[in-house]
């Protein structure tokens, strides 16, 4: 029995095959995710790491006494368990989310920045945007940009205008970011556009959560990447148990407290951790 | 670049393993699930299976991108076959009642990849096996056999079973192609 021109015309249609069915609902980066966690990826030796990260705290430092803080030309930003905004000579506006350095020089229309910013650019100058793992050039645009230097990936989300994201702003190579598109900027390894995937991706700016048939993983994803905390899932059938509400609130503790209501789940607390059980769902 | 992928990957560069993951998770996850036909189990041993082409990563003999992609598909498949034998999925026993020797399907000419591969994905586990390993990856009955520690026989056997079936749900016209 040799294989037949119909075996054939079969391999070939599934090797060619690029879609998931539409009953599953796996995900590349939720798969990503959980492959990080279980198996603890890094990208750099510690040494390595840690060497780089105090000769950056230490250069920081010496620019502060070289380069004294000029109210017109240099804003310098720093915010810890707070956000704030600033407001740019050109009228441009900046929201800062917590943990997150930004330098401003006007005088040159740069931008540094490490951790998370929304921006309402008004159109006055071209600003080029320096951050630990992208370059970015935009002059009128509204967007979201995460890149802190821990992570490895920049990730602009553009809800007005272009963006331009490159790998180094000095180098050839990039993307035009247009409206309602985002782009991930793996340094040196991948630049990838793709439509905006994440509807909460302004969350930790506007306070709220909005889920529109939401799988409970996405939802447990979202919380932990707004709070920086770890919920775990004990029973693997709630999963997929889908969310349909919304919250003006952030907090984890009053998004998990409302979800026995909504599904059937039991939420408790170990320690720092989130423990989520139930039997299932109905929907 | 092709070297400069696996070179990196050899170095076990975090950022290489992530773009390396992304770029090919799905086309492997479509492979687990044809095998598995279950999504947990596909989206777990997908994983296993990408921790140990980055763990062992260094027995990859230098054959670029393309032999990459085909030394990680081995992993994977080996990965889903041993879940299947320790889920006890697995039986092959040698059926005493052979269908007739019909390799040829109805035409159907209609039926896309995704309307195949949802019919392969629904096949029994001992017919789904060896269909894929055959018909998909191309093995030989003789090479099937040593896999999966069964006869010649026994393979032929499971083949046929899996292209009658296939067969009866073309002709049922439960599928169709709707987009072309």
């Amino acid at each position: 029995m040799k294989p037949t021109d119909k075996d054939r015309e079969i391999r070939s249609k599934i090797n060619a095959l690029s879609d998931i069915p539409e009953d599953i609902a796996w995900n590349v980066e939720e798969g990503w995710r959980k492959y990080r966690k279980k198996y603890k990826v890094s990208g750099k030796r510690k040494l390595l790491y840690w060497s780089t990260a105090a000769a950056a705290v230490l250069l920081l430092v010496m620019l502060l006494f070289v380069f004294p803080y000029n109210g017109k030309k240099k804003l310098k930003v720093s915010t810890q368990e707070e956000k704030t905004n600033i407001t740019l000579q050109d009228g441009s506006r900046i929201w800062l989310n917590r943990n997150t350095n930004l330098t401003v020089n006007q005088k040159e229309d740069l931008i540094k920045i490490n951790g998370e910013i929304y921006a309402e650019l008004s159109g006055g100058s071209s600003y080029k945007i320096i951050t630990p793992n992208g370059d970015f050039r935009a002059e009128y645009g509204h967007f979201n940009l995460y890149s802190r230097k821990k992570n490895k990936r920049a990730v602009i989300t553009v809800v007005k205008g272009n963006v331009e994201a490159f790998w180094d702003i000095d180098k050839k190579l990039k993307t035009t970011v247009t409206e309602g598109t985002q782009a991930e900027v793996i340094p040196k390894v991948a630049l990838v556009q793709a439509p905006i995937d994440d509807p909460n991706f302004l969350a930790w700016k506007t306070g709220q959560l909005r889920f529109n048939n939401t799988p409970l993983f996405s939802v447990i994803k979202k919380l932990e990447e707004l709070n920086n905390i770890d919920i775990r899932i004990q029973n693997e059938n709630i999963r997929y148990c889908r969310m349909n509400s919304v919250f003006q609130t952030l907090s984890t503790d009053s998004v998990l407290n409302k979800l026995p209501e909504n599904l059937n789940l039991h939420v408790r607390k170990e320690g720092d951790t989130y423990l989520l059980s139930g039997k299932g769902c109905n929907n | 670049m092709e070297n400069s992928l696996v070179s990196k990957l050899k170095k076990k560069d975090g950022r290489t393993q992530e773009y390396f993951y992304k770029t090919y998770a799905k086309a492997m996850f479509l492979l687990c699930y044809r095998y598995l036909n279950d999504e947990q189990e596909a989206s777990e041993i997908l994983n296993d299976g990408f921790h140990k082409v980055f763990t062992r990563i260094d027995k990859f003999q230098n054959g670029g991108i393309t032999g990459l992609k085909a030394w990680t598909k081995k992993i994977m498949i080996n990965e889903c076959l041993q879940h299947l034998r320790k889920r006890k999925n697995i039986h092959f026993v040698e059926p005493t009642d052979l269908p007739s020797d019909d390799s040829n399907f109805m035409p159907d000419k209609n039926l896309n990849a995704m309307a195949y591969y949802n019919l392969i994905s629904e096949l029994p586990t001992d017919q789904r096996t060896v269909f894929n390993l055959y018909v998909i990856e191309g093995y030989a009955h003789n090479e099937i056999a040593q896999i999966l520690d069964i006869t010649e026989n026994t393979s032929r056997s499971h083949l046929m079973r899996a292209r009658k079936q296939l067969k009866e749900k073309i002709q049922k016209q439960e599928y169709y192609e709707t987009n072309r």
